[in-house]
Order: C-alpha cells, then structure tokens, then sequence
C-alpha cells in the first residue's frame, strides 16, 4: 500500500474497531437470533437506523471541523412540530428553514463569537426543544400525506427507508469528497491556522458545517413523523448524543480532521444492531445501556489519536 | 357467546359509552371490583385471536424513571411469569424516547409474538404499529389515556384525566371555589401527563380559583424541592398545590417546614412514602389512585383473548381516592417509601420486596 493511501485510510479514522464492531455484532446476531435474518427484521433495522443516520451525517460534517451539534435533536423535534402545525403545501420548506435559521445562529456564534461549539448547541437545544413544547405539549396532529408516503413506500421490493438512507449517505459523499467545500471542512479540522494561512477562509465553511447539521435534523425528523404519521415535540431528544456516540463508534475523531461518512455509516449500524439484538435476544431492555456505553468506552480506548497535517 | 352481546345491548343502550358497565359473573376480571370495570358495550368475540397454548406475549413498556414504574414492571413480569401458558413473556422498554418505542414494538412483531400489550410514551405515536399488528392479525392491549383507540383489540385506561379532577376537586372543595393554586407538573410531553393536566384544569371550571404558578418538576423529589422553594422564596400568595405527582408534594411538605410556612391543602398519590409523609406533617391532602395493577391487567387481557373469552373493548379504573377518612386502610408502616397502592402481588411477595 502507497504512503499515500496509509495517509489517507488514516485520515477515514476507519480501523479494527469501527470495522470490526458491526460485522461482530452481524455474527452474533445470526448465530443467536433466529428471527434476525427474516426479512421483517431486516427491513425493520433498515427503517429503524434511517433517522439516525441522516443525523450522524450531518454530525460528521460538524465533527470533521472539530465541532460538535447537540442541537440536532431538538431540530428534530421542531421538524415533527412543524410538519403537523403548518398548511401542508408549506411544512417541509417551512422545517428546512427553520432548520437553517438554527443553523445559522450555531455557525455565527461558534465561527464569530469564538462560544464553544457545546455550550452554543446546548443552549440552541434547550430554546428549540422549549420552542417545539410551547407549539405542542405532547404527541398528536396528523403528518402531511406526502410525508407518510415518502417514509413508508417501498420502492421495486425496497423500503423507502432504504433510499433515505442511500441518498442521505450519496449527497454527504459529494459534499463531502467531491467538492472543494469538502476538502476546506477536512483542512480546516486538521489545522484550522494552516487552512487560513493557505488561504482557504474558514468562518464560512463552519457556519455551512452547522447548517448543514441542522438540514440534516430536518430530513431525518421529516423521515421519522412520516414513519410516525404523527407530530412528536420530544421526538428527537435522544439524537443529539446517539449521532456523536455513532460517529465515535465509527472512528470519526472529535477533534477534527479525522472521520469518513463509512465510518458515519458503521457507527449507526452497530447502534441499530445493539438495539434490535437487544430485543431480539430477550436481553433486559436495562442492559442495553450499559452495553452501549461500554462499546462506546472501549471503541475510544482502542483507537489511537490521529494528528493530520503534522 | 352472541347471546350475550344480544342480552347485554338493551342494558347497555341507556349508558353513556365510558360509563363503567356491569360486570358478569362469567366475565373476565382483569382487576378486582371497584379498582377497574369494563367501559365498552362492545365485546370482542369469544374464540376470535383464540390460539393452543404456549404462547409468546411481547410488551413494550415507554420508560423506567420511578418507584411506581419499578413496581408495576415487577407486577407485569411477575403475571406473566406465573402464567402456566406463556412460554415467553417479552418485555423491552424505550427509555421514554419515541423512535425506539416505534422500533421495539416492530422488533416485537418480528420475533412473531402471539399478543402484543403496548404502553406508550403518547398514543399517536404508535398508531401505525398498532394498525400494523392488527392488520398481521395480532390482538393488541393498549394502554390509552383517551379510551378505546384506533385498531387496538383491547384498551386499557385508568389516571390522566380522571386523577387530575380528584385532586381539583379536592382544592376546589378545600378553597370553597376561590384562592389561587400552583401546578407542580411532570415531564414535559408525555401523554399521561397533559392527560392529568387537562383534568386538574377541567375541574377548575366554573370557580375563581385561578392558577398563580405552573412549573415542570418531572415528578421528582430534588426538582420539586428546587421550585418549591423558588416559589415560597418569591412570595407568590398560594392556597393550594395540586401536584401531577406525590414525590413533588413530598418535596414541598418538607420546604414548608424547613422554612415555617404554614401547610396549604396539597395533592398527593396513592404511594406508602407519601402516606408516610402526610401522616408526619399532618398535611390536608388526597391521594388519587393509579394503580400498579394496571399493567397485570393488560397482561389479563392479553391472556384471555388467547384463551378465546370474549373481553370488552375497553376497560376503565378510577377508584376513589385515599382520602383522611380512610387513610388507614392503605397506609402500611411496615413496608418502605416505595410501594403503591393497590397492588397485584401476593402478601408474601410485597413483604419480602418492600420490607422497611
């Protein structure tokens, strides 16, 4: 293997243990469960894991410069809100641009008021979570019929889930190894001085990275109330730290630079197979998180720091 | 067994339809008499999600996070687990989040159970799966706040509204119809919740009692004390509290003695802790019963649709509360803070589990 690609298999952050951890728990699954490869079951995780990772997609684009989005769940839950209270001929735009505005207010005051990224998403999360409640106080409201359509249609045999999942993990890809806006987020999260110094600015592209993150909590809350048929202001609360813990899973490094939408994609597997495992298996339901913080521990442990561009 | 439903439907005809019907003595009792009776006319019929035994029953339960849920998770397991007939009694629970109840109970079917019972975190959000295991032919024990629901075989309902009224009732008749109350909430967005809210509003209705604060406590000791004692420290006038929770009203009896502020009427729960306390500060109160036996119940009905009997749609529990005049009927010295009222579990059980 050429220097090159070592360099740039590094900087994927993909190693023994993001690879490993799926395809261990895709071999206990199918020794254990018999019901794990019926096709229910296969298109249930399929469905299950789509919401997820849609938002770890995005919280890759925010992790890849060093930044991190706990306010992608309660984007989420706003999109739910959203989705029901508005005229449906304007719900979605309606939630994407909300999702922008959020966005928005994170990028601005991470990248020009220098306010750390997890104190500036966590103080997003708790307005736009207190928003979503104020709109709706509990579950209730019908989905836009359009949106229930999208989200459980199957497709030539496939569920719709299925090309959720393929179009969120295409458009990452491109954004992310096809355009020059991906190649500043890398350079920026390895040394964000030497991006600058090279010329590439830099308080543009994080402010992208956080809309981008909040976009992606709008289409996976558009995903999930499709899935529901029905508006949820709690529905998203688990995802802003799920999406961190999967793209930890998969190797993708916090400090930036280091992370690859594979990695994205195994880390929110792995979550999906720990859950349906769990249940599959008959394992206390009790259990489960202390298993997922165990893997999540031990996955950190045994990756090595990565410095880029040294 | 239509000759039933053919005798039964004159009788039914002038009640209301969540009116708590008359009980056969060949009815399947899922709680004993005064604690949970049938509210539906409609019966699903005897044999219809008949099946040999065993059986595999699957339940998904919404969250864990207090001493009530702990015990009737332990009277749930404890029925199925006493059950000759099921073979497998599958319990998951989704940690109060949503999507995961969504996927446990679409886990569930999977694993091919015979019954599903679902308790959700708020009844829309699981209509699809509902509809879908009813669609695979599945009987499905819901419990739902709101009565029968969607394509649910059987619901089960008791608290919500019908708990927040008591304890309105019980201010309003204390304040004699005016004074100003605070609302100690629970957690944010659950249905149960806005259920018990509605009610306890509901009940204000009419009178000049009007609400002076109303605050989130998450129906739990530490946050109820930190707001209760933000609120005594504000000087806002009170005459009452209705709580959504009785580990709230623990929290603010035990502020108003730290800071010598006299007790006002306050709504409580039918739990042994809180007993405990109102009988220690001797504080008015009430104690609106949400019974721990509710979830053996959906496992009955669960149960008895497998065994063929026939079982109403619905099934309603709104026993009348512990109030001072029977106070000493419930409260048990001898077990500890954690026990609830009424429970399922033998004698012998409750004495090991909740000894002091």
């Amino acid at each position: 293997m050429s220097a090159v690609s070592v360099r740039r298999l590094g900087r994927t952050g993909l190693g023994l243990v993001s690879l490993g951890l799926p395809l261990a728990m895709f071999v206990l699954l199918s020794a254990r469960a018999p019901d794990f490869f019926g096709l229910q079951n296969i298109a249930n995780v399929n469905s299950q894991i789509t919401a997820l990772l849609i938002v770890a997609l995005g919280q890759l684009v925010v992790a890849l410069i060093g930044g991190i989005d706990i306010s992608v769940g309660s984007v989420v839950s706003l999109t739910s809100v959203l989705l029901v209270l508005v005229d449906p001929a304007l719900a979605v735009p309606a939630a994407l641009g909300a999702a922008c505005a959020i966005g928005l207010a994170n990028g601005i005051g991470v990248a020009f008021f220098n306010v750390h990224p997890l104190i500036m998403t966590l103080a997003t999360m708790t307005f736009v979570q207190g928003l979503a409640l104020l709109f709706v106080s509990s579950a209730g409201g019908t989905a836009p019929a359009a949106v229930v359509m999208l989200a459980r249609a199957s497709f030539g045999g496939f569920p719709a889930a299925f090309f959720w999942c393929v179009l969120a993990i295409g458009v990452v890809s491109i954004i992310l190894y096809k355009s020059r806006f991906g190649l500043r987020v890398f350079a920026i999260g390895a040394n964000a001085q030497s991006a600058a110094l090279s010329g590439a600015g830099v308080s543009g592209p994080r402010i992208a990275c956080y809309i981008l993150c909040s976009l992606a909590g709008a289409v996976a809350g558009i995903y999930l109330t499709g899935r529901i048929a029905t508006g949820d202001p709690t529905l998203g609360q688990a995802f802003g730290l799920d999406s961190v813990t999967a793209i930890a899973l998969g190797g993708v490094q916090l400090s930036g630079g280091v992370g690859s939408v594979a990695g994205a994609v195994l880390g929110t597997i792995t979550l999906g197979l720990i859950a349906n495992g769990m249940n599959l298996l008959g394992v206390s339901p009790f259990f489960h998180a202390v298993v997922t913080g165990c893997l999540l521990l031990g996955a950190i442990s045994l990756q090595r720091r990565k410095v880029i561009g040294v | 067994m239509k000759w039933r439903s053919l005798l039964s439907a004159p009788i039914f005809a002038g009640l209301g339809l969540f009116a708590p019907h008359p009980v056969f003595a060949e009815d399947v009792e899922l709680l004993p008499p005064g604690l949970m009776a049938p509210s539906s006319k409609e019966m699903i019929p005897a044999g219809k999600f008949k099946k040999d035994p065993p059986w595999v029953i699957g339940m998904s339960w919404p969250g864990v996070g207090n001493t009530w849920i702990v015990q009737t998770i332990q009277e749930i397991k404890y029925a199925g687990a006493h059950d000759p007939n099921v073979k497998e009694f599958r319990f998951v629970e989704a940690n109060w989040q949503p999507p995961k109840q969504v996927a446990d109970i679409e886990d569930l079917m999977a694993h091919k159970v015979d019954a599903l019972i679902i308790a959700p975190i708020a009844v829309d959000l699981v209509k699809a799966q509902v509809d879908a295991a009813a669609k695979a032919g599945i009987p499905v024990v819901v419990f739902s706040p709101g009565g029968v629901f969607s394509n649910a075989t059987v619901s089960v309902y008791g608290g919500g509204e019908a708990f927040g009224r008591t304890g309105g009732e019980f201010l309003k008749d204390k304040l004699q119809g005016k004074g100003t109350v605070w609302a100690f909430r629970g957690v944010a967005g659950v249905g149960e919740e806005v259920a018990r809210y509605n009610g306890f509003r509901d009940s204000l209705k009419g009178t000049d009692i009007k609400i002076g604060a109303e605050v989130y406590g998450d129906w739990n000791y530490a946050k109820g004390k930190q707001l209760c004692e933000n609120l005594v420290a504000s000087g806002q006038p009170v005459d009452g509290i209705w709580f959504s929770g009785a580990d709230m009203t623990r929290a603010c009896f035990d502020v108003f003695k730290e800071l010598g502020k006299s007790l006002v009427p306050m709504t409580g729960e039918a739990n042994n802790g809180f007993l405990r306390a109102w009988k220690a500060a001797g504080a008015d109160s009430v104690g609106p019963i949400f019974t721990p036996g509710l979830g053996p119940a959906m496992v009955r009905a669960a149960v008895a649709l497998l065994e063929g009997k026939p079982v109403y749609r619905s099934y309603y529990s709104d026993p009348k509360p512990i109030t001072a005049a029977n106070f000493d009927q419930y409260y048990r010295p001898d077990l500890n803070d954690a026990f609830w009222f009424p429970s399922t579990l033998p004698e012998d059980v409750i004495k090991e589990t909740f000894k002091r």
